[in-house]
């Protein structure tokens, strides 16, 4: 071998490291999840302060006003102020991932932070989880665009950013992963798994230097037994019912507030106000409620059956209450708590209907409990399971939480398909994961795929000139416009005309105006391929005209599409 | 050597704009340089093979075989290369094909004799015999023959031959259309038939003219205009 | 496929000026108009890499009922007919996706503050950032429409000054309207502007297409902006530079806008010149 040769090989190795991102986004990875992690530890942080300070106001008779001013308070600085319509958060990430590449605008990083701890530190039941996910997120993609990088670096940015905020905030690094690929990603591969897994841990590393190696809640170790398995089952059954509860409740209440007539600033108080009227009997569903939850998994949960069975129930309404209303923050940490809750009053049951089983105690229970209304509402069983096994740190439970996780995520698919994250996304028809048909479809456009080497005639053009056309034209398909302006008319199918070319009758009578179709649909540039797909579909035509502003365009046709789909999604989906 | 945007899409047989937006997507690695994206060709062969996509060097190999065939030029050009023979003795159809193709320009030994093997195979499937004492055999498919451009071979024959022609006539013309490709075969075939409608022509054609005459009958009906011009 | 213009449309007098500009706009280049009518007082851009929020004051959101039949008749008595714009996407309910394909964008020199502060010497922030993020060139319109009948580029041998004289001669050529240039060396010898000119490839098309070079040097370009014609349209590169620089050195394209009545096509950073 040449030194020629040998050093071109070199240039070619070299100019393949540059061109490939992935160290870059590696070495960036670990700075978005520090960043997202201190998002995270700054929001913990305020919302204990803020507790605290509320927590001596709550014996007043007037405490039921808080929640009130906070949400509203939220609410303006949120549409007002900052003019950044609200949301959940995650739904908003997910389709800036899905559908523009993970871009998101700088006041997103930290909008929902001051938000949500407005109204969860002043009493609001809503949880910090997807506020702090969308400012990691909008972080990552912030950092993205300062270095100029490319959609798809930037979408695993995005992904970085929230990994590293799940990851502080419960002290659970392989969570925020798993979080991150299951719900804001769906997609597991190689050039994103690995940035994710850095910003996840360096979120995590950062959160435990600040706060320390406390971990949300508490290591708890349990023996699980047969007995323990079988009660389980139950514990699905009921989470199932609870998670559609939930879900149900939280979008009757959304359209409830839409549907009336307040003044927009004034919704969160109502809904607010009315939490802070539960919470003046039920304190317990005040705020995120990680007190509760800690409480409950280690087993010194103090109230009664009916308590427990009537907190659920309360915590369901006051969450429905803050985020239906307009307050700010996440449904994470409440189906959490309801799910905690619910074990709780589950084991409490069983003990109380057959005294002598032996079973483990009630915070295990508190635990599948969670994990049974994180995989039904989130439908994320995995990020059930994984948050739970890192909260016991151990793998004792895990033979009945997989049973709880995947059982209830499975049902509840069943009867709503679609987690409430995704659902108002999968019926605006802008839920698309990577490699995905609606993903390709939305990927191409008709600009792309529209042939312009079609010939058009003009309308007053008759048969005996149009013949000659056709003799000198590959085409079988032919658009008529308008001699005068040149506008789109229709469309001859020569195959349809058939008649008429081989009458010589004909051929100086007919003009090409009266031999056009002009019902055949025609598309616009800018439609969407799903939908010209299904106007395929529906009228049995291969090819549809591009009619832009009344003028032809240019011809789509299936195969054409069929062709550069399939390269799309190749490139898609490759390395 | 780097590759622009557009030599890129050109290779990869992909519009435009589906390599501006993967190069914003981050699918495809191309570099920004002084404004314009860029990627080295050793590159862009590495990443459509991970692709497994295919590359058109930039040559026109792509561009089929159809691409070269050339547009058929004209009838009068035909006849010359052909060739005008006169005085053919043949006592029947099959002898007077023989014959023609004997004195065919341009073929080699081999050639020859599928090509007659072809007329006479065409033949057997319906005589090609116009009428008016003239034919025009030529092969049902395209033999394997190395001709550039199609070719007329017109032959006088010293004796009227039965052909099975559609009125009965007895054959005194042939002229034997060979060409290499179909679609040159079928515009030469439309255009001579078209000609051959005209009585006088056929009544030329009959009369035995010199090469001479015929050719510039020819040239001066084509530079009458286009034959499909005319409607009937 | 037809070039489009995107119009922000507003149903004020001002509105109104800045509409007849695009019009004439488009009707002297054969583009075809797209208006979008707002109904909420934020959009946002997704371009290649930021998303660009555009928080519109009040005064876009008056007399929505008689916007589309207003914008119509204005722009159909000019012999144009516009496509209004309907977004598709929605970031939430109340925030609309606007596409960003366009060929062009017309934007009064401020799109999201207050009408008071319209005028010279100041373009909002959010122009800004569409003018630094867009594929397209962005129309600075004046405050009252004016027809130009001519062409001016400045060009001052960058990158983007190179890109904005292909735009000019471009459109010069479409327009079938005569073609200026103007540089200014500053701080560079005079052999400089044309070892650029050279060097991108321009030169010849700027001796044949040109029709009046002017040359200045020395001063300020303040002092020769009045050679400039009063009714042309300018044809200005912006932000091609890096922040530090424009921050030491102050960017041409800023001082143009604040001495220049005229309207102005801004070519950013990230246009793509796909012209022939």
């Amino acid at each position: 071998m040449s030194v020629y040769g040998w050093l071109s090989s070199v240039r070619l190795k070299w100019a393949i490291f540059r061109s490939d991102g992935r160290l870059t986004v590696i070495a960036l990875a670990g700075f978005v999840g520090l960043c997202s992690g201190l998002a995270a530890v700054v929001l913990n942080r305020m919302l204990h302060y803020l507790g605290e300070f509320t927590h001596g106001l709550h014996h007043h008779w007037w405490a039921f006003i808080l929640p009130a001013i906070g949400a509203t308070l939220s609410a303006l600085f949120l549409n007002t102020i900052l003019k950044e319509r609200a949301g959940h958060g995650v739904p908003e990430v997910v389709y800036a991932v899905s559908r523009y590449g993970g871009l998101m605008r700088f006041r997103s990083s930290f909008s929902r932070l001051v938000s949500s701890c407005l109204t969860i530190g002043s009493g609001g039941s809503a949880g910090p989880e997807a506020p702090v996910v969308m400012s990691g997120a909008a972080l990552g993609s912030n950092i993205a665009k300062y270095f100029s990088l490319r959609e798809r670096q930037r979408v695993t940015l995005v992904g970085c950013g929230a990994a590293g905020a799940i990851g502080a905030i419960f002290n659970a690094p392989i969570t925020g992963l798993v979080f991150t690929v299951e719900v804001i990603l769906g997609e597991w591969r190689a050039f994103n798994v690995i940035p994710i897994a850095i910003a996840s841990v360096a979120g995590t590393e950062l959160s435990r230097l600040l706060q320390g190696n406390q971990i949300a809640f508490g290591h708890q170790q349990f023996s699980i037994g047969l007995l323990d398995i079988a009660a389980s089952f139950g514990i699905v059954l009921f989470a199932t019912l609870v998670s559609i509860g939930l879900g149900r409740m939280l979008k009757s209440m959304h359209h409830i507030a839409k549907s009336n007539r307040l003044p927009h600033w004034l919704r969160p108080a109502v809904g607010g106000m009315a939490v802070g009227v539960i919470g003046l009997y039920l304190p317990l569903v005040l705020g995120e409620g990680y007190g509760a939850i800690q409480d409950m998994i280690q087993g010194t949960f103090a109230s009664g059956f009916a308590i427990v069975a009537i907190a659920v129930f309360a915590k369901m309404v006051a969450t429905a209450l803050t985020l239906g209303w307009g307050g700010s923050g996440g449904i994470f940490a409440p189906s959490l708590m309801v799910g905690s809750l619910l074990g709780v009053a589950y084991y409490r049951m069983l003990i109380w209907i057959v005294p002598a089983w032996t079973i483990t105690g009630e915070g295990c229970f508190a635990l599948l409990g969670m994990a049974g209304l994180v995989s039904g509402i989130l439908q994320a069983p995995l990020t059930a399971i994984f948050l739970v096994v890192e909260i016991t740190g151990s793998y004792e439970v895990i033979l009945p939480l997989i049973i709880v996780s995947t059982l209830t995520s499975t049902f509840c698919y069943y009867i709503e398909p679609g987690s409430f994250y995704l659902r108002d996304l999968i019926e605006k028809g802008q839920y698309m994961r990577p490699g995905t048909d609606a993903k390709v479809l939305s990927d191409l456009s008709v600009r792309e795929l529209v042939e312009t080497d079609y010939l058009a005639v003009p309308g007053n053009m008759v048969l005996k000139e149009f013949i000659e056309v056709i003799k000198h034209s590959e085409k079988y398909l032919f658009p008529v416009e308008d001699h005068l302006d040149g506008r789109y008319l229709g469309m001859i199918y020569i195959d349809r005309i058939r008649p008429y070319l081989f009458d010589n009758q004909m051929h100086p009578v007919l003009v090409t105006e009266q031999m056009m179709e002009t019902h055949v649909p025609h598309v616009k540039p800018d439609d969407e391929l799903a939908d010209v797909l299904n106007i395929m579909e529906n009228t049995r035509l291969n090819i549809l005209p591009v009619v832009d502003n009344g003028r032809f365009v240019g011809m789509l046709s299936k195969s054409l599409l069929l062709d550069h789909y399939r390269k799309e999604l190749i490139v898609q989906t490759g390395i | 050597m780097a590759l622009t945007i557009n030599e890129v899409a050109s290779r990869l047989n992909l519009p435009v704009e589906t390599i501006h937006r993967w190069v914003r997507q981050g699918k495809i690695p191309m570099r920004r340089t002084s404004g314009t994206y860029t990627i080295r060709s050793e590159m862009l062969e590495r990443w459509a093979n991970e692709h497994k996509l295919e590359i058109q060097n930039q040559s026109d190999d792509g561009l089929s075989a159809q691409a070269k065939i050339p547009e058929f030029d004209s009838i009068y050009e035909a006849m010359k290369r052909g060739g005008v023979f006169y005085d053919l003795c043949a006592g029947d159809r099959d002898a007077a094909l023989k014959a023609a193709v004997a004195h065919i320009p341009n073929l080699s030994q081999d050639e020859r004799e599928r090509v007659c093997e072809k007329l006479l195979e065409r033949e057997l499937l319906a005589s090609t015999g116009i009428g008016h004492g003239i034919a025009l055999p030529h092969p049902r498919s395209q033999p394997d023959i190395d001709l550039a451009m199609p070719q007329i071979t017109t032959c006088f024959l010293s004796n009227a031959v039965p052909f099975d022609a559609v009125d009965g006539k007895p054959v005194r013309v042939m002229m034997v259309l060979l060409s290499h490709s179909t679609k040159q075969h079928l515009t030469m075939l439309s255009k001579l038939s078209f000609y051959l409608r005209d009585p006088d022509f056929r009544a030329h054609l009959l009369s035995q003219p010199s090469i001479s005459e015929i050719l510039s009958r020819i040239a001066a009906m084509e530079s009458e205009g286009q034959p499909a011009g005319k409607s009937e | 496929m037809e070039e489009r213009l995107l119009h922000v449309f507003r149903n004020t007098p001002l509105g109104r000026e800045t509409l007849l500009q695009s019009i004439y706009f488009c009707k002297t280049l054969d583009i075809s108009m797209q208006i979008y009518v707002p109904q909420a007082t934020q959009f946002l851009m997704y371009f290649d890499h930021d998303a660009v929020q555009v928080d519109l004051d009040s005064s876009y959101l008056i007399a929505q009922d008689t916007a589309v039949s207003h914008a119509t008749s204005l722009a159909n008595e000019r012999g144009l007919k516009p496509g209004f714009l309907t977004p598709k996407n929605f970031t939430a309910s109340q925030l609309p996706d606007i596409p960003s394909n366009f060929n062009y964008m017309c934007c009064p020199r401020s799109i999201s503050d207050l009408t008071s502060k319209i005028g010279l010497g100041y373009i909002g922030p959010k122009v800004r950032r569409i003018v630094k993020s867009s594929t397209f060139p962005v129309l600075l319109t004046s405050a009252a429409y004016k027809e130009w009948k001519s062409l001016t580029v400045f060009y001052g041998g960058s990158e983007n000054a190179n890109r904005a004289l292909s735009w000019g001669l471009h459109l010069s050529r479409i327009s079938g309207f005569p073609l200026d240039m103007f540089t200014f060396a500053e701080g560079h010898s005079e052999g400089y502007i044309d070892q650029q000119l050279d060097a991108a490839g321009l030169k010849n098309q700027v001796q044949d297409h040109v029709r009046h070079w002017f040359r200045q040097s020395g001063g300020k370009i303040e002092d020769h902006l009045n050679k400039v014609p009063h009714d042309a349209l300018l044809v200005v590169g912006a932000f091609g530079h890096g922040l530090i620089k424009d921050f030491l050195f102050g960017s041409k394209m800023e001082t143009i806008q604040t001495w220049m009545p005229n309207s102005i096509l801004l070519v950013g950073p990230n246009c793509v010149f796909r012209g022939a």
